[in-house]
């Protein structure tokens, strides 16, 4: 693990190679013993240069991101110094702060951002910002918005995007409910409720001993993306679009872990749900390939089944009309083609992925009684209010 | 009439405010054995020093006059030697001269209105060409969310609650600025690292020499002193430019963390939080322990300010020689 030492045996950021490596044993015996993880397509790391490390982030306390440092210092053939980008907060407090910049931390700015990929790091970021770990836990597994910096930076700095997820720390703290208001009195993005915190103090941040899994995905040069933004023009449009292709991987990474896990993703299971619902007559395909296994059998216990058109799976069909109905079977079998199935589920998937998960903000401000429009507004842009 | 861009007279005739301080001691001192520079003329508010007394007086003149007090001032601009000397570098040195950091907020105010003043009449004189001021790198607004490197556009420190000292440099630094779009004279503001050297005033080098040394706990800023031969080297540098003009960073060679600073001067240290932070200085400063002030806000104790360079780099072909050492 190598860092730009200037001298003293530090780096620019306050990175101590031994504080560094105490910090790494600490967080190995987390990622061995307590939360057991297994990585994928860890290879998909350069051995060195620059690299940005994109992944989801949740948990409460930022324990995806050390599992991800102890992964890459652990099993890489070279080990690297994974260098997070972190939120401001804890670098205002005392000996967290500390802390933090010995270990390789680093304070969230795009200069410093690019200071490291100048200095060829290994450079970790969550798009979803502090907002993610406030993610509420019916939320789980649905990625948040993602900033845009990261890819900017990408794109201006030429360095290779790695979207990464973590499968597990969703639930190594089901965040119930929270608040943000008292959190910003603490000096923190919001205080959380979970099963544990803050019924038994301090000691019900600890997280629970779920099994990680964490899933690397191949390298994206943004700058080579054919929608990528011209060089040295960074069109808000079409970072944008390069950010919501990103976003789209790790959300794949994401699915893809789960279903290795044994557990649908949330979007699939949505729709693979309301695929059990009769609607005018006709069942909805929970996902592609269960609409392609469906049989008659297994849907006629809700009185209703789907069969594809070219009949691979069902039974031949003679008509290949969309939405023909075979009397003679006594239910009720609508016939769609693969073109018509795979745009109703993607289009079902794309509602279900767009609509941004509610964090605790926006579940807040949904909850939140409309003010009063009675004159009594504070601010100016209060309908009531106004300049004085 | 000189003008910006015209090629500057073979030999430099610089003026130097301060000339007492440690830094225009040296920097009087550089210049004088410097082939390049034609005369020298030195101010500042005490009488002739011993070590000034061996100087040739064609090359070098020491007025004693305060510049806090406009009509001396005023004096040394009309005098006949002022104006044959034909004076082309100011260096601004004399500006919270010593360790003025425990008086009044009146007398920090009438300081900066004696740098305006002083200013001035500088950009007044029509053969001044160069005028350099040496600010500090505490005008910064130092946060925890700062980037490592801190450039010259970084926000400054207009804090309400800052102590006199920070508020007269930033005000100071600004009145300096506010004259950079003059047609003919350039500017120059160097904002320092923390100044390491003997009997120098710097808020770094105060904490050095206190007897113990109190840290704020929990915390360890990175730190990036600049020897004080570099800043003399800095100020040759703006005086020889042949074009110089803007607001520069000027720092050390050496990266490290506050504690490594303390160790290396082989000093004893505590790290207590704030208040009781204050509480120890005070005692401190009481019984005659440390020079240094924290009772206004100590956030240089807790938050790194390293200093990006590559603005002198690049315009002056500044870089620092000289590693920290302590006796």
């Amino acid at each position: 693990m190598d860092i730009a030492d200037r001298g003293f045996g530090f780096d620019a950021f306050g990175c101590e190679r031994e504080s560094a490596l105490a910090t790494y044993l600490t967080f190995k015996l987390l990622h061995r013993y307590w939360f057991r993880v297994e990585s994928h397509g860890i290879d998909n790391i350069p051995a060195t240069g620059r690299a940005i490390l994109v992944s989801n982030h949740s948990g409460l306390l930022p324990f995806d991101g050390a599992m991800i440092g102890v992964d890459c210092a652990d099993k890489l053939p070279t080990p690297r110094l994974v260098r997070a980008i972190v939120d401001h907060s804890p670098f205002a407090w005392p000996f967290m702060s500390k802390f933090f910049l010995r270990s390789g931390q680093v304070p969230g700015t795009k200069r410093n951002f690019e200071e490291l990929l100048t200095q060829e790091q290994l450079v970790l970021v969550f798009p979803e910002g502090a907002r993610g770990p406030s993610k509420l836990f019916s939320e789980r597994y649905r990625l948040l918005p993602f900033n845009v910096g990261f890819a900017e930076i990408a794109i201006e700095n030429r360095a290779p995007v790695i979207p990464v997820a973590v499968i597990g720390a969703e639930e190594q703290a089901p965040v119930i409910t929270g608040s943000e208001k008292l959190g910003r009195r603490l000096g923190l993005p919001f205080l959380p409720v979970t099963p544990t915190f803050p019924l038994l103090g301090p000691a019900g941040l600890v997280p629970y001993p779920v099994k990680y899994s964490i899933h690397y995905g191949e390298p994206i040069w943004l700058h080579e993306l054919p929608d990528a933004p011209a060089e040295g023009v960074l069109d808000p449009g079409a970072v944008g679009g390069v950010v919501a292709r990103v976003r789209e991987r790790v959300q794949d990474l994401v699915d893809e872990g789960l279903r290795m896990r044994g557990r649908a993703p949330r979007s699939d299971r949505a729709v693979a749900a309301r695929a059990a619902e009769p609607v005018h007559g006709r069942s909805v395909p929970g996902s592609f390939q269960a609409a392609k296994t469906a049989t008659a059998t297994e849907s006629g216990a809700v009185g209703a089944t789907v069969t594809t058109a070219d009949g691979d799976e069902g039974d031949p069909v003679e008509d290949p009309t969309p939405a023909a109905t075979d009397t003679a079977s006594g239910s009720d079998v609508v016939e769609v083609t693969d073109a018509e199935i795979e745009a109703e589920i993607e289009a079902e998937i794309e509602a279900e992925t767009d609509a941004a998960p509610r964090t605790l903000s926006s579940s807040w401000r949904a909850r939140r009684p409309p003010r009063r429009d009675d004159g009594k507004g504070r601010g100016r842009g209060h309908p009531g209010g106004g300049a004085r | 009439m000189t003008r910006a861009g015209e090629p500057l007279q073979a030999g430099r005739r610089v003026l130097v405010s301060g000339a007492t301080s440690t830094l225009g001691r040296m920097l009087c001192h550089e210049l004088y054995h410097d082939d390049r520079v034609e005369h020298i003329v030195a101010i500042d508010d005490t009488d002739r020093p011993y070590y000034f007394a061996d100087l040739d007086p064609h090359r070098f003149t020491y007025r004693e006059l305060n510049i806090l007090k406009s009509r001396q001032l005023s004096n040394l601009f009309l005098s006949d030697g002022f104006r044959r000397a034909r004076i082309d570098g100011v260096a601004h040195l004399g500006f919270l001269k010593g360790s003025e950091r425990r008086r009044g907020r009146a007398d920090f105010e009438a300081d900066v209105d004696a740098t305006k003043n002083f200013l001035d009449r500088c950009v007044g004189v029509e053969t001044v060409r160069r005028f350099v001021f040496l600010s500090g790198s505490l005008v910064y607004k130092l946060r925890p969310w700062n980037s490592v490197f801190i450039d010259e556009d970084a926000d400054l420190n207009f804090d309400s609650h800052a102590d006199p000292w920070t508020k007269a440099r930033v005000d100071a630094d600004m009145v300096c600025r506010s004259q950079m779009d003059n047609g003919r004279v350039e500017i120059v503001v160097f904002r320092p690292g923390p100044i390491i050297g003997n009997n120098i005033s710097s808020h770094l080098n105060d904490l050095l020499s206190s007897w113990l040394v109190v840290q704020v706990a929990g915390y360890d800023p990175m730190i990036r002193p600049i020897h004080s031969r570099d800043v003399v080297r800095a100020f040759k540098a703006a005086v020889h430019a042949e074009s110089a003009r803007g607001v520069f960073n000027i720092a050390g060679r050496d990266i490290a963390p506050l504690s490594e600073f303390v160790r290396l001067a082989r000093r004893r240290s505590v790290g207590l939080p704030i208040p009781m932070l204050r509480a120890a200085n005070r005692l401190e400063r009481i019984v005659g322990m440390t020079r240094l002030d924290l009772s206004s806000s100590p956030n240089w104790l807790k938050y790194g300010c390293l200093l990006d360079t590559r603005r002198v780099e690049q315009t002056l072909a500044f870089e620092p020689e000289h590693h920290v050492k302590f006796s």
